[in-house]
């Protein structure tokens, strides 16, 4: 009887999940089968960590169906019988069978912590070099993505002598929290170039995660970041906040725009004439505070 | 000893004074099991809050301050006033009659880490009526945690609570060693321990080591924010924020561990009854036990990959290679189960419901070790379904297989079966619905943590799958605490051993007198009662191969 | 009840003897009281983190009080109270132990003489740091440094404070004639308590004055 309500709870659970599943698809679904593997990467890093992931996923999958098969088949096979009151055998242990599945996961452990640390350093790698340096500034609840010109550093942009040299994009919350007319801050990079980021927050812990490029770092105050990228697909990709950082959290997305060399340069001529927004300097963490609504674009 | 003065109360006396002044572990275990399930109710109202407003994009319940309240009040009930002290009840009522002890060492120091839990709870929960609960997350990181950021009382009734949830976690663990190290029965060696009472002994050293720690986190935030201390506040000259993320996790790292391994314990008590053998590798599963606990300290920093502060490689190797004594374990309750004759209980059901999702909650950890996928996955709803396989798949579950288990003899009765299964499906179901859609959530990009999505970014379905999964977990509850009702008012008598136990508590009777045993029986393995049961067999059954 | 322990052998250990089993070794209140330090120990090693934290952060050090006018702390000019402090509590260490020793004789006189002395000498310790925080010049809110220097000793203090208390009662508890040779669990875990306190601050005036 136990073993029939078993059965039945394993029926059951298949088909509730397969039908609900079912009737979301039919529904209105923006759920595919892409949902269920990481995003294509648009960077080169991104692509080094997507590889390793798929490795993790193969030896994790393969561990799963090792292991539930196991379940599944020692579930069915040894269930007791109506009647069969008879003890089974007592086995206590066996050494060789317990040294095997300590010294194989040991292996696969190791083995994935070399590969792992490898694509790390492909990953983390910097050039000293970088064509393009962007800093971003994360406040709450939004960002701030500044463009100097060469031997200007981002931090001095807001100094008069470097008035109308650098490019200032701001983030703003969007008008009574209404996500529908609002566009999130944009970042501009160029295609194939290895860009630089300079993250600085300038209140609380926030995280800089660019989905497709399979990345994130966080934003400490007093504990400026710096990570290099190298895109390589041109498009427009999300980005988001990840770091739980107050009442306005969720609004802390932006998008990167990867363009071509000669769209990029196009893009940053055009905000650097005519004269951009008022002042470059960072608006003050409590600009756009207060309710959603009460913000507007600069 | 005066034996023949506590011969007399075979029943309990059961008055409101007794409960409330008592100092006898079984009644003390029984109130932590109560005081446990209530805040499991609050918790899963909390979590039914957040999965409702995120069914569909927009915001249509609630605002963005009270889904902050939301997320993190539930984690900190759910994690330390639910399954901390749960866990602690199972150890509180089974230790001493595991290992054949009239009591615990301590029993009024018992009585007060037990009165402290709801306490701490009607402290922590207070902030709600005064103006806002704590809304930081329960990592409840600084700056945020600061008083610039993070006004009204809720986080310093949130301090409060913690610090006196761990004192009472620092006394548990203090009684539960004196108890295990001074008060075993005759013949009753370490090595003839039943499995619960090691994972209780592991964790209680791990709460020893790690829970101070965070204690003396509490008191920096608390001296931060309301005497002008600059420990962690960034604003001020020397606060250094990452100094939080490090105390903060070298605490509540080991805690996954307090909160696991004693759910790892139960398993191990009710796999080998229910499949007639004894726990295959019973040392090497001990030896796994310690191993998770020594690990469990020098991995806090996986938590802080992305932060660019810590030394990767060493985190990365020393977390992938706490999955080793994890396997392990797997291999031996599967091991158990071969050739066993499965007799398939509800506690059972719970059992092998524990060792399928578990499974998937350490198979997703090991993707967090690879620093480059951590990354990626970091702090997105990857994380969310990662800890929820661990603590729900894993330690619920393990906390409901106990409860069905050993409720015959905390009571007497035994839980109605029938309304037993459908529990376990509806959950088993539930648990499935709710969390597996949020790894695809995590790794299409979806941060926790936020009270409002794009509704363009792909992940309608995938939560309103979740929130479906959400209720149909509330809604399995119903029948629990049906039959939690029925069976308290009169469920099937259990007799002293119901489920043919191995273990010292099955030698008394359903449920035990005060100071627990007439008579033990001899202890000659870790199976004392089976051994009685089974004296007069032939040898070859009984023998080991 | 009785129906099921008919059923069991004739192997009569209840209660009594495994009590009997449990007075093996070192007593269950000492070992208690020596777990509690384990965690005491953890606790202070958290509030010893943070102070290293702050020390490997620093620029310079001793650091600046105050960052725009560059006055240091001059924690290492002013050691000389804390020197005496430090002699008071090791003192009474030693007339704790002596206390014991006592106690273990059977010598009630010994042991409450020593005991009384140890309990003057911590009080001496808390009013002479009480009156060392008037003459220092800066306060819990002057940068991390002074953040980590008073809840240290604060923290220190505030164990002192306990361990008085702790050594009241037994002194309270031995003129009442409650403690003998045989039975003085609470003097040993009150003597192990107080040679803790003893430790950690020796670990607190190296740290804070002298490295």
């Amino acid at each position: 009887m136990g073993l029939t309500a078993k059965r039945w709870a394993r029926r059951a659970g298949v088909v509730a999940a397969l039908g609900a599943l079912a009737v979301l698809l039919s529904a209105c679904s923006d759920f595919s089968l892409r949902n269920a593997v990481p995003p294509d990467a648009a960077s080169v890093q991104g692509q080094a960590s997507r590889n390793i992931y798929d490795i993790v996923f193969v030896i994790g999958a393969a561990v799963f169906f090792l292991v539930e098969g196991l379940i599944l088949f020692a579930v069915v096979r040894y269930r007791r019988r109506a009647g069969d009151d008879e003890l089974p055998p007592q086995i206590h242990g066996n050494n060789r069978l317990e040294i095997i599945w300590t010294a194989i996961p040991i292996a696969i452990v190791l083995a994935l912590f070399v590969l792992s640390w490898q694509t790390l350093n492909t990953v983390d790698a910097r050039t000293p070099t970088p064509p393009v340096r962007i800093g971003v500034v994360a406040y709450q609840w939004q960002w701030e993505f500044v463009y100097a010109p060469e031997g200007v550093a981002w931090q001095d942009c807001g100094a008069p002598v470097n008035k109308g040299k650098c490019v200032t994009v701001f983030g703003t919350l969007p008008a009574g929290g209404d996500r529908s007319n609002w566009t999130p801050p944009t970042m501009h990079v160029p295609v194939n170039e290895t860009v630089e980021l300079q993250l600085h927050s300038t209140d609380v812990i926030h995280s800089f995660y660019v989905p497709a490029f399979l990345f994130q770092r966080d934003i400490t105050p007093r504990k400026d970041q710096v990570i290099q990228f190298t895109a390589d697909r041109i498009g427009i990709y999300r980005g988001q906040c990840t770091q739980f950082c107050g009442l306005y959290h969720q609004f802390m997305e932006f998008q990167v725009k990867v363009e071509s060399k000669v769209d990029y340069v196009a893009w940053l001529q055009q905000e650097l004439t005519p004269p951009p927004a008022p002042s470059a300097a960072p608006p003050s963490p409590s600009g756009p505070a207060g309710s959603p609504a009460a913000s507007s674009a600069p | 000893m005066a034996t023949t003065a506590l011969r007399p109360a075979a029943t309990y006396r059961t008055g409101l004074y007794e409960w409330l002044t008592t100092t006898d572990h079984k009644k003390i275990g029984i109130l932590y099991t109560f005081n446990s399930l209530i805040l499991f109710l609050v918790g899963g109202i909390f979590a039914l809050a957040v999965r409702t407003e995120l069914a569909q994009p927009g915001l249509q319940f609630m605002t963005e301050a009270t889904y902050n309240q939301m997320f993190t009040m539930h984690a900190s009930v759910m994690i330390f006033w639910v399954v901390i002290p749960f866990l602690a009840g199972f150890g509180n009522y089974l230790v001493p009659l595991m290992i054949g002890a009239p009591d615990m060492a301590f029993p009024r120091i018992n009585a007060l880490s037990f009165w402290l839990l709801p306490l701490s709870a009607v402290i922590a929960l207070m902030g709600f009526p005064l103006g806002g609960a704590a809304a930081e997350g329960w990592t409840s990181y600084s700056p945020l945690a600061q008083a610039k950021f993070s006004t009204g009382p809720g986080t310093d009734l949130w301090i409060v609570a913690l610090t006196l949830v761990g004192t009472s976690s620092i006394l548990g663990a203090i009684n539960f060693l004196v108890t295990i190290f001074k008060m075993r029965a005759p013949g009753m060696t370490l090595f003839r321990m039943p499995v619960f009472v090691w994972t209780t002994m592991v964790t209680s050293v791990l709460v020893l080591m790690g829970t101070p720690v965070l204690t003396s986190a509490l008191i920096m935030l608390y001296i931060d924010r309301n005497l002008g201390g600059s420990f962690f506040n960034t604003a001020l000259a020397g606060g250094n924020a990452i100094l939080w993320e490090n105390v903060f996790w070298f605490y509540s790292h080991p805690a996954v561990y307090i909160m696991i391994l004693p759910a790892m314990g139960i398993v191990s008590e009710v796999i080998p009854t229910f499949s007639r053998k004894p726990l295959f590798g019973y040392k090497a599963f001990v030896f796994a036990t310690a191993g998770i606990g020594a690990l469990g300290f020098s991995v806090w920093a996986h938590h802080m990959f992305t932060t660019g502060s810590v030394y990767l490689p060493f985190f990365s190797l020393m977390t992938f290679l706490i999955a080793v004594p994890t396997g392990v374990k797997m291999f031996n309750w599967v091991a158990t189960l071969f050739r066993g004759k499965i007799r398939f209980t509800t506690a059972m059901l719970f059992a092998v419901g524990f060792l399928s999702l578990f499974l998937i909650g350490g198979i997703n950890g090991a993707f967090l070790a690879a620093v480059p996928v951590d990354y990626q996955v970091h702090a997105t709803y990857f994380i969310v379904a990662h800890i929820h396989y661990v603590l729900f798949g894993g330690s619920i579950m393990g906390i409901f297989a106990g409860l069905y288990y050993w409720w015959p003899k905390m009571f007497g009765r035994k839980l109605n079966e029938g309304l037993g299964k459908i529990h376990f499906v509806g959950i088993f179901i539930g648990m499935n619905l709710t969390f597996f859609p949020m790894h695809l959530l995590g790794i299409s990009g979806m941060p926790r943590r936020i009270a409002d999505y794009s509704a363009t970014a792909g992940w309608n379905d995938l939560n309103l799958l979740a929130t479906i999964g959400g209720f149909t977990i509330a809604a399995a509850m119903l029948p629990f605490l049906w039959n939690i009702f029925v069976t308290l008012r009169g469920g099937e008598p259990a007799g002293d051993d119901p489920w043919e136990g191995n273990t010292l508590e099955w030698a008394t009777s359903s449920p035990p007198p005060p100071y627990n045993f007439d008579h033990l029986p001899p202890i000659r393995s870790e199976r004392p009662v089976f051994d009685q049961r089974h004296a007069n067999d032939a040898p070859a059954l009984t023998a080991g191969h | 009840m009785a129906a099921n322990s008919s059923a069991l052998t004739t192997h009569v250990a209840a209660l009594g003897e495994s009590r009997a089993h449990g007075q093996r070794g070192i007593s269950n209140p000492i070992l208690g009281m020596i777990l509690f330090i384990v965690s005491e120990v953890m606790f202070f090693a958290g509030l010893f983190a943070a102070y290293f934290n702050v020390r490997l952060n620093a620029t310079q050090w001793p650091p600046f009080v105050n960052e725009a006018t560059f006055k240091p702390f001059q924690i290492h000019h002013e050691i000389v109270l804390p020197a005496i402090l430090t002699t008071i509590l090791v003192l009474s260490s030693v007339t704790m132990q002596l206390g014991v020793s006592a106690i273990r004789r059977g010598d009630r006189t010994g042991f409450l003489r020593n005991t009384g002395i140890t309990l003057v000498l911590g009080l001496t310790f808390l009013v002479g740091q009480v009156y060392d925080y008037t003459q220092l010049g800066f306060g819990i809110t002057d940068t991390a440094f002074g953040s980590t220097f008073y809840t240290l000793t604060g923290f220190h203090g505030a164990h002192v404070l306990g361990g008085a208390i702790m050594l009241s009662v037994v002194l309270y508890r031995g003129m009442a004639g409650q403690f003998s040779a045989k039975h003085h669990d609470a003097v040993e875990a009150t003597s192990i308590y107080w040679h803790f306190v003893d430790v950690v601050w020796i670990a607190l005036f190296s740290t804070l004055y002298l490295l």
